[in-house]
């Protein structure tokens, strides 16, 4: 009977409860959070906060609040929303970061530290640039969609999915920001302000943590991942691979990729950079609407010419990163690994603008659909 | 009389299994991060180094222990050094070990409120911990032998949480190899050093296993080089996941690389994983709590088993409670509890051996 009671007493003692619990309905979740940078070198932080109200009868519910802070750190800057609303802010769940552009400018390292520094965050949040300001992306109403978090996120899972960004998060992206030698880029969102929707833009190259201001644009995103070697679940192509047919739409042709397979060679000869990134794709044509794919010959033409016109729009990609000093391809974490000596002699910011890359695409048709 | 009496002897396996869970324990979080930052890229060759120089300890630790085949380890002392000053010698050691408990204790709790409970007080964690591992203790080595077992199971999912990681690996990470010379490589190694501490246990516990000698020094190699391989793997993934500037940021590299993963059912696979790796600490701690106690009823000559896990426990729980989690002070002890441990974990078996055979060839030369 003692022992028994001193087994009891030790049970309540240690296993009730415990200083740490974090109730659901105590804090508030938050889905999307977005920055700007205001003139003073000040931050606006803009977030949409869910509540669902369960009534007794009837469905729940979901309302969505949006606050707009201002601090001079993001940490502060959640302290002023916290004094704004019911129970407390938490952000561990958040889905989707955006940045204005006018911050992404500057540097987002800063606004990342907390979300790094604290273990509560899990850090698979998206990131994306906002053509404009963030906190007009997180105020739009979208109709037809549930909430503009998951608005956001679903659209930006969407175009990981047709492989047109990486689906890098948080978490990839700290180790991206830090390392000299590696850039990185995040989707760029602009504002339709007559649908009130939100238009994937592009891919915003940025070099170390700023944005350069230029983008890649949304038909060529596709590529740039295919070079990077990221597949998301869909590739296609629409290519003009003739101005021969009367009718516009005769000219084009669309395409999938089945598969794909790359490589990129790094040279240092006499101080100079060399980069061969080359890349076969094997295909499937889903529309081609003026001829037949019947000849061995025509398929072969067929090939030749999209390898050609992959080649040429890689290039333009090519000059438009290495305008913007954005190094995505790693060109230059490679030459620290394997050309340590030549990484020491040089300042790879200054160098990576006039490295030569030279891009190789190669098309193979495998199959053209159930009609020949 | 009873049959609870009987003492068994520990199979091999269990040897096995006891010296590699108390060498993996607290430490394994934050050592591709220690590892990283006085070797760089270049840390994983420290450990294989700090690996290979173990060996001749691991070595001389078996002559020790096969000169006196049936006595434990602190009974060795008072055989080698004569009975008073075995005695000191044991009690120096029981210090040293309570010492090393104490610094698992603190980086422990320490890094459980980092992680999960900010809020919970010091002592209440550090008391459920060390309730657990004297709760252990006192169930005797051969109840704590099959636990050890059974629970390293959980090895085989830690080590399946970090192949997940895998997909997001590069190995450029890992290049360009020893750019900057041996010199950080070398000293990379007594961190490497350092998280194999717990090899010590093979020696206390040597006389309570079954098998030859030439059989348990397999043994000894086999969980060493299991132990070895074990953090190579998690060194390595770690070094080719985060860049080497993140590394240098980032002190649990192994929980940090989950945070981000996401599954249907477990959305935060750190926290699982971290809840694994309680159990690891704790078999550390016990074992260590066991060796206290081992190191008092043999100083003092009783055969109370109890009262003395109880006394071990104590003495490791308190002094922590005055340090709590002042980060500067923990580190302080932690610098000195491991340069002790070169002391007694390393140098001290030297002498310990060299005393043993010059007696041993004195007693010879005098019956002679």
């Amino acid at each position: 009977m003692k022992r028994k009671s001193i087994c009891i007493l030790t049970c309540l003692l240690l296993l009730t409860g415990c200083w740490d619990t974090r109730q659901f309905k105590d804090v508030k979740l938050v889905l999307s959070i977005g920055f700007d940078q205001n003139d003073d070198g000040t931050l606006t932080e803009t977030v949409s906060i869910p509540t669902v109200k369960r009534s007794t009868d009837g469905p729940t519910s979901e309302t969505v609040q949006v606050l707009t802070t201002e601090g001079k750190t993001p940490r502060e800057a959640r302290d002023h929303t916290d004094q704004m609303i019911a129970n407390t802010f938490d952000p561990s769940k958040a889905k989707v970061i955006l940045m204005g552009e006018e911050l992404a400018k500057n540097s987002i390292q800063p606004i990342f530290d907390q979300f790094y520094r604290n273990p509560n965050n899990n850090l698979n949040a998206y990131i994306a640039v906002v053509d404009g300001k963030a906190e007009d992306a997180i105020r739009m109403t979208p109709s037809n969609e549930s909430g503009v978090s998951k608005y956001i996120s679903e659209l930006l899972e969407g175009q990981i999915n047709a492989t047109h960004s990486t689906g890098e998060n948080i978490e990839v992206l700290h180790g991206e920001l830090l390392e000299p030698g590696i850039d990185f880029a995040v989707p760029l969102l602009s504002i339709e302000e007559e649908q009130d929707m939100l238009n994937f833009e592009g891919l915003a190259l940025f070099h170390k943590d700023a944005y350069t201001g230029e983008f890649i644009p949304n038909h060529q995103t596709t590529l740039l991942m295919l070079l990077e070697g990221i597949r998301g679940k869909l590739a296609s192509f629409t290519l003009k691979v003739t101005d021969e047919e009367e009718n516009a739409i005769r000219n084009y042709l669309t395409f999938r990729v089945m598969r794909n397979k790359q490589d990129m060679k790094v040279k240092v000869e006499n101080d100079q950079v060399t980069a061969d990134i080359s890349m076969k794709l094997k295909i499937r044509v889903v529309e081609y609407p003026s001829n037949h794919l019947t000849s061995k010959k025509k398929i072969k033409k067929l090939n030749k010419k999209l390898s050609e016109l992959l080649t040429e729009q890689a290039e333009e990609i090519i000059a438009t990163i290495q305008e913007a000093n954005s190094d995505v391809f790693q060109i230059g974490r490679h030459v620290h690994s394997y050309h340590p000596d030549y990484w020491k002699k040089v300042k790879w910011d200054e160098e990576f603008p006039n490295i030569t890359i030279t891009p190789k695409v190669e098309v193979d048709i495998v199959q053209y659909g159930v009609i020949s | 009389m009873s049959q609870t009496t009987i003492k068994t002897k520990l199979s091999r396996r269990q040897y096995f299994f006891i010296i590699v869970q108390t060498e993996i324990g607290v430490g394994i979080l934050s050592l591709p991060y220690d590892l990283h930052s006085a070797a760089k890229q270049d840390g994983w060759i420290s450990l294989l180094i700090g690996g290979v120089l173990l060996q001749i300890v691991l070595l001389v630790i078996w002559l020790i222990a096969k000169r006196y085949p049936d006595k434990d380890f602190f009974q060795i002392q008072e055989a080698v050094f004569s009975k008073w000053i075995g005695k000191g010698v044991s009690l120096l050691y029981v210090a040293y070990f309570s010492m090393v408990a104490m610094v698992i204790l603190l980086l422990f709790v320490r890094l459980i409120s980092l992680w999960v409970l900010p809020q919970t007080p010091f002592w209440i964690l550090a008391l459920l911990m060390i309730l657990v591992c004297l709760y252990l203790a006192s169930g005797g080595l051969n109840t704590m032998a099959r636990f050890y077992t059974f629970v390293s199971i959980f090895l085989v999912v830690l080590v399946a949480f970090v192949l997940y990681a895998l997909k997001d690996t590069q190995l450029t990470f890992l290049f360009p190899i020893l750019n900057s010379g041996w010199m950080p490589v070398i000293k990379g190694a007594n961190e490497a050093v350092l998280s194999f501490f717990g090899f010590i246990i093979s020696l206390v516990i040597y006389s309570k296993v079954e098998g030859s000698p030439a059989q348990r020094l397999r043994t000894i190699f086999y969980a060493h080089w299991f132990v070895v391989l074990f953090y190579l793997f998690t060194v390595l993934v770690s070094f080719t996941f985060f860049s080497p500037v993140e590394m240098s940021f980032i002190q649990e590299p192994l929980l940090y690389m989950l945070k981000s993963f996401e599954f249907v059912i477990v959305a935060r696979l750190d926290l699982f994983f971290l809840s694994i790796w309680i159990v690891n600490v704790a078999t550390t701690l016990t074992t260590y709590v066991y060796m206290t106690g081992l190191g008092l009823m043999d100083v003092f000559n009783t055969k109370k088993t109890a009262p003395s896990y109880m006394i071990a426990a104590l003495l490791i729980l308190i002094p922590p409670l005055f340090i709590g989690y002042n980060m500067e002070r923990v580190d302080e002890f932690n610098n000195f509890v491991v340069w002790l441990g070169y002391i007694f974990s390393v140098a001290f078996l030297f002498i310990i051996y060299f005393v043993s055979l010059i007696r041993g060839s004195l007693q010879k030369g005098g019956s002679s």
